[in-house]
């Protein structure tokens, strides 16, 4: 089944298109990767998705579940099972993970209808999930974020994935500045909260990350828009030729 | 853009809690302020002639000097003359029976004055409108050699205590409020902690402002002797009116070698309504000397009432090795406006002292931050750090920092930091993509905020001061 | 740093005019006598005209001498037209030890789009006293920078008036002053965010020795309007002995909530880590100190762009710092 459909997605910040024409189906149970050299368009693509107010989308449409995507408040899209794995997580001083999730966690149930999770329920699922991406218990406790390492932060996201269960993540860079272990946990971490009525959108500019999270699709998005869509091979290829064959002539 | 009118109307729209009034019998006295008035006070509070002495020569002074007016406060012409200076529940003054009244009162306010059913661990003196109607607690406390009781007992059963320390840290003339305070001032706490006794429990002054057209001048003095340790908290309410109503107290502490003093405030007189009408007027002198070696003092406030407030709680680093620090949260809104911040004068060697202020500006009120650290030329190796931060909610209101920073000596450092902002966006939009709404997101993000200040107040009050706060910026804090 | 070490005497007449001996490459002088400009007389008056650009670097050294001793009053114009650019160095000296006192009034305008790069130096004797009202607007897209070199003189104020007038316009201001023996440096800014999107930054240090005595007052202050204001803050002082006083008062005044604001001020010694390190790598303590105090100021010489003007300017701040008289290398008129 269908879960988001883009059309013809423009969008500008400022008086600058970043985003200049983006198609784009993702069906449940899918992995799409989005590679492309910095400065393409990934991040922006991302955040619009989720609802960032620093980017106006000028064309375009998003269908999402049979909905209006960008019609949707940042909340509303997140109850509805959009989840974005930020690049660079935001540092919340004085707000206690646990507090955090708990917020949201209970903000997710109340738009399902369902009951508050009491404190006890609520630990028991934060202590299963954090679990799956081996994250100490001592966690819960600091700050969102604040004083986490580069790993910390990313393994952290992942933790909030799980807790969420979200039915399409956008996985934005979460390969960059972690180490190959703290790499493989994340990314099995990922793997396990994989099913086949959720899809996964992952962002990256290199192939490293595609060895763990095997994609169904590789699309390359250059100056804006996607220039190529492919198989997983494609990442391959990207990895030992680089973008500039794919990018040459696309310049305009 | 529509959310955000929402959130600043449902903080312009929310409500005082402890707004309401309480109905009994009070004895007043006539409007207006003379000799007579002081001596009327003196005299039924059946006082020394010291103690009148005191008063009439506080208010001599205090008819030569002028209303301050250099804080960033626009403050009405206030007229001294329209104010009733004593009003006394009629029944329970002497102590003996509490008008039932009365007990509904605290109750409703959350302080309720049975012994068996107060907070556990906390003795409350508890101060309605001119007078302390109940001190719980007083005979165990006094067990250990401790003394706390309403100040007019203090007085009478312990005169030498307070001569010896009455005006000894804010002299009669230190500033307009604080010689009006020592001319009319009613009624407050005492407390002495005996040398070497750590007091078991937290010590709570409550002030409560009932009467119609009166002002509240309560005096309070806390004395540690050496090496002892006290916890103090005050809290205070009155009652919603379209009249502003003064209230000026002056407090002051005095730590002896070794001794610590905790003293922490939850202010929340009353604030006015969203048309900024009405509402107390605080201007509070609070001042403690850390006297000996390696005496220590720490300040907590978490200020959300008052329509105007003008308040300095302040360090004298006197004694060598002396530690003080000054946490505040600082919370304005609709109309409300507060000036406030602390001194630190280091006198002493090795003294250190630390500031943390959160400010919070909302509606249409105005914030500022105003300290002195000075660094006298003995206090070698003196330390100071200070981190004043503001946060705007809304493009109608004011944040403002005004420090000032002296240092006269080679071997003291000084760091200052201040940062005004309004809440980040990237903030709110990552709690956002986790499902929470705007409005519980700036409520999570302002506690947070907050947090190193809430965490600092004895914890039976830390979830009080979280509430005051959520009430006070309502619709902001889900 | 110690004191009377500056005594100024030129050494030849200077009846056929004042001349520079060892002027820095592509800069132009004028000489401002007691208020006037040499030759004329009259007072200072520079209008850079729209879209024009000032080649070479404009040092306008303005010079008390005995022939006036006592006070002098007087004003000085500086206007950079629309979209102009430049560069100025401001000296001021006293050339003989009479007590002079000078009251200065300079206005100084950057229409839209100019550029202007102003870096002053104020190197007095002990009995001069000498005040200055700098009052500075900037119009749409303009951008100063300006550097306060304040090395000598008994008694300095300055009191800058900064108005932001049009959006983008942006400006970076900072100051060193070195004050020993018992002279008094008094800095007092005043930074007015008028409109939006504006951006100003402040960096002020100072080295206070002896029973010098330094103050620094500096407000931000944001109107209502002035949404996504960008305003930064910072005062240094370093105090290398008891009676030596530093007063910081940095202020934020603000009125709108976009905004991003923030101060910081230090009042601080001598590293006693640092001095002993250095001193066990055999660094002789008076050295180690200076080193320290050295790196101290160099913040602020950083924010002077042109190199050779920056390098001169390092120099003299060492020979300062050493208690030299602080003249250019090859000149003996200790003027700058």
């Amino acid at each position: 089944m269908t879960l988001l459909q883009i059309k013809g997605l423009h969008a500008s910040i400022g008086d600058r298109e970043i985003l200049k024409g983006i198609d784009l189906e993702i069906n449940e149970g899918e992995v799409h990767a989005i590679m492309g050299p910095n400065g393409s368009g990934k991040s922006t693509l991302s955040a619009v998705l989720a609802g960032r107010d620093t980017f106006s989308v000028t064309s375009g449409e998003v269908i999402y579940r049979g909905m209006d995507l960008l019609k949707m408040t940042p909340e509303e899209r997140s109850h509805e099972g959009i989840f974005l794995s930020f690049q660079y997580p935001i540092e919340i001083p004085g707000v206690s993970n646990v507090n955090f999730m708990r917020t949201a966690v209970n903000e997710h149930r109340a738009h399902k209808g369902l009951a508050p999770l009491n404190a006890a329920e609520f630990l028991k699922l934060m202590r299963e999930k954090m679990e799956i991406v081996k994250m100490d218990p001592s966690f819960s406790s600091r700050g969102v974020n604040v004083g986490f390492s580069g790993g910390e932060k990313k393994r952290n996201e992942i933790f909030q994935m799980a807790m969420l269960e979200p039915k399409l993540s956008i996985l934005d860079e979460t390969d960059s500045g972690l180490d190959v272990d703290a790499l493989r946990i994340v990314a099995s971490g990922v793997n396990k909260l994989k099913r086949s009525d959720n899809a996964t959108i992952v962002i990256t500019h290199y192939q490293r990350l595609l060895d763990y999270i095997v994609p169904d699709i590789v699309h390359i998005l250059y100056n804006g828009r996607i220039i190529k869509t492919a198989g997983k091979e494609l990442a391959l290829e990207v990895e030992n030729r680089g973008y500039d064959w794919l990018i040459k002539g696309q310049d305009d | 853009m529509d959310e955000k009118d929402d959130i600043l109307k449902s903080i312009n729209d929310s409500e005082y809690r402890h707004g309401f009034e309480t109905d009994l019998e009070q004895e007043t006295i006539p409007k207006g302020l003379n000799e007579d008035v002081i001596r009327l006070i003196s005299r039924k509070k059946e006082e020394p002639q010291w103690l009148l002495d005191f008063r009439l020569k506080a208010y001599r002074k205090w008819t030569g000097m002028k209303m301050p007016h250099w804080a960033h406060l626009d403050i009405p012409e206030i007229d001294f003359q329209d104010i009733i200076y004593f009003a006394a529940p009629k029944k329970g003054s002497d102590k003996k029976e509490i008008d039932p009244e009365l007990m509904k009162t605290f109750d409703r306010l959350g302080i309720p004055l049975h012994e068996r059913n107060v907070l556990a661990g906390v003795a409350v003196d508890a101060v309605f409108d001119s007078v302390s109607v109940k001190t719980t607690f007083r005979e165990s406390l006094a067990e250990k050699g401790i003394i706390f009781c309403s100040f007019s007992e203090a007085v009478r059963d312990y005169p030498d205590l307070v001569r010896k320390y009455l005006a000894s840290v804010v002299p009669v003339g230190d500033n307009f409020f604080s010689a009006l305070n020592s001319a009319v001032f009613s009624d407050g706490s005492f407390c002495y902690i005996p040398k070497g006794v750590r007091c078991p429990m937290e010590l709570s002054s409550y002030f409560r402002i009932n009467a119609k057209g009166t002002g509240q001048f309560e005096r309070t003095l806390i004395v540690a002797d050496e090496g002892s340790y006290v916890s103090y908290l005050e809290g205070c309410t009155a009652p919603m009116r379209d009249e502003n109503q003064l209230h000026a107290a002056v407090v002051e502490i005095v730590v002896l070698d070794d001794a610590e003093v905790k003293y922490s405030t939850v202010q929340n007189w009353y604030p006015g309504d969203s048309q900024g009408r009405g509402g107390i007027f605080n201007f509070v002198t609070k001042r403690g000397i850390c006297k000996g070696q390696g005496s220590r003092l720490f300040w907590t406030q978490v200020e959300t009432g008052s329509a105007i407030t003008w308040k300095y709680p302040s360090t004298i680093l006197k004694g060598d090795n002396s530690v003080s620090e000054f946490y505040s949260v600082a919370v304005t809104n609709n109309f409300q406006q507060a000036d406030t911040g602390t001194k630190m004068i280091h006198i002493g060697k090795n003294t250190r002292s630390r500031i943390v202020s959160k400010g919070i500006s909302a509606g249409k009120s105005q914030n500022s931050y105003r300290g002195l650290v000075k660094i006298l030329p003995g206090a070698d190796n003196a330390r100071n750090f200070s981190q004043c931060d503001s946060l705007l909610i809304g493009d109608r209101c004011g944040a403002h920092t005004f420090p000032v920073i002296e240092n006269g000596n080679a071997t003291a450092v000084t760091e200052h930091e201040a940062t005004t902002s309004k809440i980040s966006e990237d903030q709110l939009f990552y709690c956002r993509q986790r499902g929470i709404p705007e409005e519980t997101a700036t409520g999570l993000i302002i506690n947070g905020y907050t947090k190193e200040v809430i965490n600092k107040l004895p914890m039976e009050f830390a979830v009080e001061a979280q509430k005051l706060l959520q009430v006070s910026l309502e619709g902001s804090v889900g | 740093m110690t004191e009377n070490n500056y005594i100024y005497a030129p050494d030849t007449a200077v009846s056929d005019g004042f001349r520079c001996r060892v002027p820095m490459k592509g800069t132009r002088q004028v000489f401002v006598i007691n208020g006037g400009v040499q030759g004329t007389g009259k007072r200072l008056s520079i209008s850079v005209p729209d879209n024009g650009k000032l080649d070479e670097t404009l040092q306008i050294i303005s010079v008390r001498t005995p022939e006036q001793a006592g006070r002098i009053a007087f004003g000085n114009s500086i206007h950079f037209g629309k979209n102009s650019s430049g560069a100025l160095i401001l000296c001021s000296h006293t050339f003989s030890e009479d007590p002079f006192v000078t009251e200065e009034t300079s206005e100084i305008s950057l229409g839209e789009g100019a550029s202007a790069s102003i870096v002053l130096m104020q190197n007095e004797h002990n009995r001069a006293a000498h005040n200055t009202e700098f009052n500075i607007s900037l119009g749409e897209g303009a951008t100063l920078n300006m550097v306060f070199m304040i090395l000598h003189g008994g008694s300095i104020g300055n009191n800058i008036n900064i108005a932001l007038n049009g959006r983008h316009a942006g400006c970076d201001i900072s100051g060193l002053y070195l004050v020993d023996g018992s002279q008094k440096v008094d800095n007092r800014v005043m930074l007015l965010h008028n409109v939006p999107e504006c951006k100003s930054t402040q960096l002020f240090k100072g080295i206070i020795d002896d029973s010098g005595k330094a103050v620094f007052k500096g407000l931000i202050k944001v109107l209502r309007d002035a949404q996504k204001t960008e305003a930064y803050q910072e005062n240094h002082h370093l105090i290398l002995t008891d009676e030596a006083k530093g007063l910081s008062e940095p202020q934020l005044e603000i009125y709108a909530d976009d905004v991003r604001c923030s101060h910081g001020a230090t009042n601080g010694r001598l590293d006693s880590d640092a001095l002993f390190y250095m001193r066990s790598r055999g660094i002789p303590e008076k050295e180690a100190g200076l080193l320290q105090q050295l790196a101290f100021t160099s913040g602020v010489l950083e924010k002077i762009h042109a190199p050779e003007l920056r390098e001169r300017m390092a120099a003299m701040v060492e020979q300062r710092l050493r208690g030299e008289f602080t003249d250019c290398k090859g000149c003996s008129r200790n003027c700058c």
